[in-house]
């Protein structure tokens, strides 16, 4: 029993490991893909990093099915390097590995199942609203000390800040919608959640487009920018689980129900391999060259059902010929996988 | 020389199995959220690659990381790191690891240009998607006391061709010109148009003969999607981009990540690995925010204190060991 223990604790402590570094690695890659680099980003910062956690649920269940690969490999490289694969032998026979194993795949099959249709789901609804929340805030960006931008509306290049009205001197501000450019002594901004003023002191209001050309001097000049708000929340198929979709009308909701039992699939089928990939005695076989071999059949099985979904997606097939094609590409996927293993 | 070897080889296998690991978790992320687009399968499959090759390179240093960490997992069990730091100072183990740390940071510092590259590659295989389209573009050129904002609509990439074009010149924040065309072409980096108004502090007047602009890296930001281009010519190493300090703390982290998995205390048959790995990413992630941050005020103070821990946690492995 403390064998077993010890071998689910283990291959356990791997899996956990190895998905936490990977999670943490995308994780960051979204916040950069979503803060614009080279920007000030200390206002946007801690929203986005509250709201691309809303997609951690989902992108496990993306990972999994590779990271239990990986990190069976390594947990196969210990076993291997310390020889506790040898001693594991002497105590446990193929089929208590079965036994074990199938507790093993239960487990995390029911996580799997679980964090697909009730945890992603849940935390996908809460990413839209808050992504609406946010995309309906102004991006208002600091470049270089020197430079305010409010994306696709505003650029304010000024040579001085007042520290005590916040109010900037000497200011080219170039108004994208009205083609507009400002040179004023002077800009003071107010803003609330609702628009954003600004008020153009002493300068020269500059016009070249195709109805006005015009250069004139000006005292003052106020001009607002007002928040276009998005309330409706448009709803994709990740928003709804496998239930749901199979409900649905929409037949691209359908569709994605049944890629997403494919996906079960070929996760059940990567979790069988991973044990038999765990207990491999390999010491005189080049162990690195092996697990590449795995990792190229597993990636190819992976872009097959890619290309049946595309296919499938764009009407080329019918459900019976997608399910019947997975099955048959998973299934030898499987024997590939399996084929050179040794358990002694 | 046979160690060194030995060291060497070891590496870049590490290197390679973290590579090889973190682009294929990266190609099914990245082709899992194309399938639901209307790209065709190799398209897909193209771009997942592109999308992998792009998120691996969009922090380099996590490569690093996990190489430093397969490496001390592949040469610990068996008791070589061991043996191998019986025989060679941290110093000298650090020194072999200095070309992979070399390549890493200057990865790292030149993390933009990798980005544009892996947009340009984007940009030239769906180039006729985006020729179908009618674009506006806003440039901002600042060079030294000049700028010259540039707003074009009605781009027809096909044609090279400007719709409405208007350029407004400045020079140390003074109006110096404007230029309204109907008519103009774009050639490489060269802007040019004729039959067009110009305007400054005291008239507007119709100038017939042909006006050429000449604008470093203009062709580069024509393909990409951002409708706002900012081109610095004076300042090439710009602040927000090329921060030294920033620079020297991301070297300096490399070789923290080294250090820790080769502490005396690594060593052991029972060494608390989850210690390590935490701390390691702890670094990471406090040097990836760290350097995202910019303040207005005192932000060389703020950015030299990241390097000061940096150095003190480097002083305080060197005094224990």
């Amino acid at each position: 029993m403390k064998i077993k223990n010890y071998i689910i604790l283990n291959q356990t402590k791997y899996i956990v490991l190895i998905l936490s570094t990977f999670l943490l690695i995308i994780w960051l890659a979204q916040i950069i893909k979503f803060l614009d680099f080279g920007n000030s980003v200390s206002i946007q910062l801690y929203k986005v990093i509250e709201i691309t956690s809303y997609l951690i649920p989902n992108l496990i269940n993306t990972i999994l099915p590779i990271i239990i690969f990986i990190s069976s490999c390594f947990y196969n490289r210990h076993l291997n390097s310390t020889n506790e694969i040898t001693i594991i032998s002497l105590y446990l026979s193929p089929r208590d590995i079965f036994k074990y194993s199938t507790l093993l795949y239960l487990a995390f099959i029911s996580f799997y199942i679980a964090n697909g249709e009730i945890m992603s789901v849940e935390s996908y609804n809460k990413f839209k609203v808050k992504e609406i929340e946010f995309r309906n805030n102004f991006k208002i960006q600091s470049i270089n000390n020197n430079q305010i931008t409010i994306p696709e509306k505003i650029n304010l290049f000024y040579e001085s800040k007042n520290k005590e009205d916040g109010s900037l001197q000497n200011v080219i501000t170039f108004i994208i919608e009205e083609e507009l450019v400002i040179k004023s002594k002077e800009v003071q901004i107010n803003r609330n959640n609702q628009q954003i003023n600004f008020t153009f002191l002493d300068g020269n209001r500059i016009v070249a487009k195709r109805d006005e050309k015009s250069f004139t001097k000006f005292d003052k000049i106020e001009y607002t920018i007002k928040q276009n708000k998005v309330h409706k929340i448009s709803l994709g198929k990740e928003n709804f689980n496998t239930i749901n979709l199979l409900r649905s009308k929409d037949d691209g909701f359908i569709k994605s129900a049944h890629r997403k039992i494919i996906d079960l699939l070929f996760f059940i089928i990567i979790l069988i391999s991973s044990v038999k990939i765990i207990f491999l005695n390999q010491k005189e076989v080049n162990t690195i060259f092996n697990y590449l071999i795995l990792l190229i059949i597993i990636l190819s099985t992976f872009i097959i059902i890619s290309l049946l979904s595309n296919v499938y997606n764009n009407n080329i097939i019918s459900s019976i010929s997608y399910f019947l094609l997975n099955i048959t590409v998973i299934t030898m996927s499987h024997f590939g996988l399996n084929k050179k293993y040794a358990y002694t | 020389m046979l160690i060194h070897k030995f060291l060497i080889t070891k590496i870049l296998s590490a290197l390679l199995t973290s590579f090889v690991m973190m682009f294929s978790v990266f190609f099914i992320f990245s082709v899992i959220e194309l399938l639901s687009s209307s790209h065709t399968f190799f398209e897909t499959i193209l771009l997942g690659c592109i999308n992998a090759s792009e998120l691996l390179f969009s922090i380099p240093s996590v490569i690093f990381l996990l190489t430093v960490i397969i490496f001390w997992v592949y040469l610990h069990k068996t008791n070589e790191l061991l043996i191998i730091r019986h025989y060679f100072s941290v110093n000298k183990i650090i020194f072999i690891f200095l070309t992979f740390i070399l390549i890493i940071f200057f990865l790292e510092a030149f993390k933009k240009n990798v980005q544009n590259f892996h947009e340009n590659i984007k940009e030239s295989i769906f180039k006729e998607i985006i020729l179908d389209e009618l674009i506006n573009k806003t440039l901002y050129v600042n060079d030294k006391d000049d700028l010259l904002i540039i707003r074009m609509k009605n781009i027809d990439l096909n044609k090279n061709s400007i719709g409405d074009l208007s350029i407004f010149k400045f020079t140390n924040k003074d109006f110096q010109k404007a230029h309204y065309s109907e008519d103009a072409i774009l050639n490489n980096n060269t802007l040019s148009f004729s039959n067009s108004e110009y305007i400054d502090k005291t008239q507007i007047k119709k100038i017939p003969h042909k006006i050429i602009y000449n604008i470093n890296q203009l062709s580069n930001n024509f393909f990409n999607h951002d409708n706002e281009v900012f081109i610095n010519k004076s300042n090439i190493l710009n602040k927000s981009e090329f921060n030294i300090i920033n620079l020297v703390n991301i070297f300096i982290s490399l070789v923290v990540y080294v250090l820790v998995f080769l502490r005396k205390d690594m060593l052991r048959n029972n060494a608390n690995s989850y210690y390590a790995i935490s701390f390691s990413f702890g670094v990471f992630i406090y040097i990836f925010f760290t350097s995202q941050i910019s303040l207005d005020r005192h932000d060389a103070f703020f950015h030299l204190i990241a390097l000061l821990t940096l150095i003190t946690y480097i002083l305080k492995i060197k005094s224990n060991d």
